[in-house]
């Protein structure tokens, strides 16, 4: 399981770097390398939650390693609309650079499959921990290409993402979120008899989500242009970031589970 | 009416929720004021004055969650012809959970009901959340509770003697043979968490797997001995034994937590249900929920006991939000 999770690693790294020869050296043999090295990473990580999977007798989603496997799949599937919406070169290496980055973040998480405990073992644990991965992949992809538009595109305007790209990455985030937060609230009123309870984890989604909803209002009435749209989609990752991780280590609650 | 319904006093009300939730989340809420003197003495006095260390049943707090729901109010009405119904979908379903959670802080109730097995009882205690705590229009007695495991325990001996070892898998009253060692072993107890009480009696202090500890009957060359061996504790050995033995637990895990109960009506029926965590069960509009457990003690249960005549307005808020939201997903 953790091997073919660190193949998965190792073929990531090996997808990124063909992209980067190919940015850097206009090797275009080496992006298509590249990206069959992140579909043979896809692969594998796909192979890796199956196996764990089934030797867990349950959805990998119970702790932060799972949590962070499940994210790296949802990025690549991510990545490859990315590469799909946004013909350029630039996309797979993005894409890679971000799931590389998540298969690292998950090498200093603890593997071990341990069983569920009693509150955790319920079908709505697969819906929340899914959709929020999900939104949070979309929200990391959104921000990739922010990032790209602020510091690339910005000299070339021919590398420039379309804004619909990352309207689209946005708009499906949110949506995932939305569903996130619910089943979790559905979750917690058949588990502890609240639907919200004001925990660490739940305040900070909710943060985040006010985040989005306030930048997709803002950008439908105009006022926020591609490169303000850039910074807020930066901003609402570091709110991401925050709910995921920071939560975990800092402040603890109902969702301590999660940082284990 | 325009600025009420704005996109602009929507970013400003988010903005102070977000912040005041974010103060909320980092400090400490509803702890005993001593406590907030003694963490920060200079800000104390500010912090309770402004009631941050209450921030989410603050009247500002709310104020401000009125003040949004006045807001999207006013917005779906001055554009219920302009937009399209995916739109007022989700506008008018947060209204609607917002709706339903006035409708928990106004006619709610929460309290805990800790059971002893043959007991009735409709008088509920505060929980840790606090807020009215009434008695139950009937009462409930618990019939009976037992923890649920996913497997049971393992106990594995690693027995050595003069640099020879041999493990094994012994289980509780069966006798194991061990010619080479010319030792016979006979698991007679074992314990998931081991304590000693006051009167020198081995007892389980908890349902968790935090001490596991086996009592083995061993006869060898016609001498025979009762010891305790510790998972934890691997060099606790008899010096009087010719043999090292190392004892290795491979834990259950608790699956579930199970009352048994009967809900007693005034009108002298009664009702028998099963509670479990993800599992609750409903009885004339309150809901009861697992909530603990005393360790060693398989007659008693605690039940959190929850009256939210909002919940299903707030559910179908939800609803409307999710149906709205993948129509704008697909045609945005």
């Amino acid at each position: 399981m953790i091997e073919a999770a660190n193949l998965a690693f190792a073929l990531g790294l090996a997808g990124l770097a063909g992209h980067a020869l190919d940015r850097a050296g206009s090797w275009r043999w080496c992006g298509r390398a590249g990206d069959w090295a992140l579909a043979a990473a896809f692969a594998a990580l796909t192979a890796a939650l199956a196996a764990r999977w089934y030797a867990a007798g349950r959805p990998p989603m119970a702790n932060q390693y799972e949590s962070l496997l499940i994210l790296a799949w949802c990025l690549s599937v991510g990545g490859w609309w990315l590469s799909r919406r946004w013909p350029v070169r630039a996309a797979g290496l993005l894409g890679g650079a971000v799931f590389t980055a998540v298969l690292a973040a998950a090498s200093f998480a603890d593997p071990t499959v341990r069983p569920l405990m009693p509150a955790l073992r319920s079908n709505w644990l697969t819906y929340h921990v899914f959709t929020a991965m999900a939104a949070y992949a979309a929200f990391a992809l959104a921000a990739a290409v922010a990032v790209w538009n602020l510091a690339v595109a910005r000299r070339d305007s021919a590398q420039r993402p379309p804004d619909a790209v990352v309207l689209a990455a946005l708009r499906f985030g949110f949506f995932m979120l939305t569903v996130g937060i619910m089943t979790g609230a559905v979750w917690a009123q058949r588990a502890w008899g609240s639907y919200w309870s004001w925990d660490p984890k739940e305040t900070w989604s909710l943060i985040t989500w006010l985040v989005y909803a306030v930048i997709l209002h803002l950008r439908r009435t105009g006022v926020l242009p591609a490169r303000k749209l850039a910074w807020s989609c930066i901003v609402g990752l570091a709110c991401v970031l925050f709910t995921y991780f920071g939560v975990n280590f800092l402040l603890g609650g109902l969702h301590s589970y999660s940082g284990s | 009416m325009r600025r009420l319904a704005s996109v602009r006093l929507f970013g400003v009300l988010a903005a102070d929720i977000a912040a005041v939730s974010g103060v909320g989340a980092f400090l400490p809420q509803n702890a005993p004021s001593d406590w907030y003197h003694s963490a920060w003495p200079h800000a104390a006095g500010f912090i309770l004055a402004a009631g941050l260390d209450q921030v989410y049943a603050s009247w500002w707090f709310a104020g401000l969650l009125a003040a949004l729901a006045l807001n999207l109010a006013v917005c779906i009405w001055r554009r219920r012809r302009a937009v399209r119904w995916p739109s007022l979908a989700m506008h008018a379903g947060i209204l609607l959970v917002l709706a339903g959670a006035c409708l928990r802080v106004a006619g709610g109730a929460k309290g805990q009901l800790p059971l002893d097995q043959g007991q009735a009882c409709g008088q509920l205690v505060a929980s840790a959340a606090g807020g009215a705590v009434p008695r139950l229009p009937f009462q409930v007695r618990l019939s009976g509770f037992r923890i649920e495991y996913d497997a049971p325990d393992r106990h594995l001996l690693q027995v050595s003697r003069d640099g020879v070892s041999e493990e094994i898998e012994v289980a509780l009253g069966r006798e194991s043979v061990l010619p080479r060692f010319g030792l016979v072993l006979r698991p007679l107890r074992a314990l998931g968490d081991f304590v000693m009480s006051a009167d020198g009696q081995a007892r389980e202090r908890s349902a968790a797997a935090s001490n596991p500890a086996l009592q083995l009957e061993l006869g060898w060359e016609g001498r025979s001995a009762r010891h305790w061996y510790f998972d934890r504790f691997p060099d606790m050995q008899y010096d009087a034994f010719p043999f090292n033995i190392v004892y290795r637990h491979v834990g259950r895990h608790i699956k579930d937590f199970v009352s048994e109960v009967e809900f007693l009506a005034a009108s002298g029926s009664a009702v028998r249900a099963r509670v479990s965590v993800n599992a609750p069960a409903r009885f004339q509009g309150w809901t009861f929920y697992q909530s603990g457990y005393e360790p060693g003690r398989e007659d008693h249960s605690v039940l959190l006991a929850v009256r939210d005549p909002g919940v299903y307005l707030v559910f179908c808020g939800f609803a409307a939000v999710l149906l709205g939201m993948t129509a704008w997903l697909v045609r945005p």
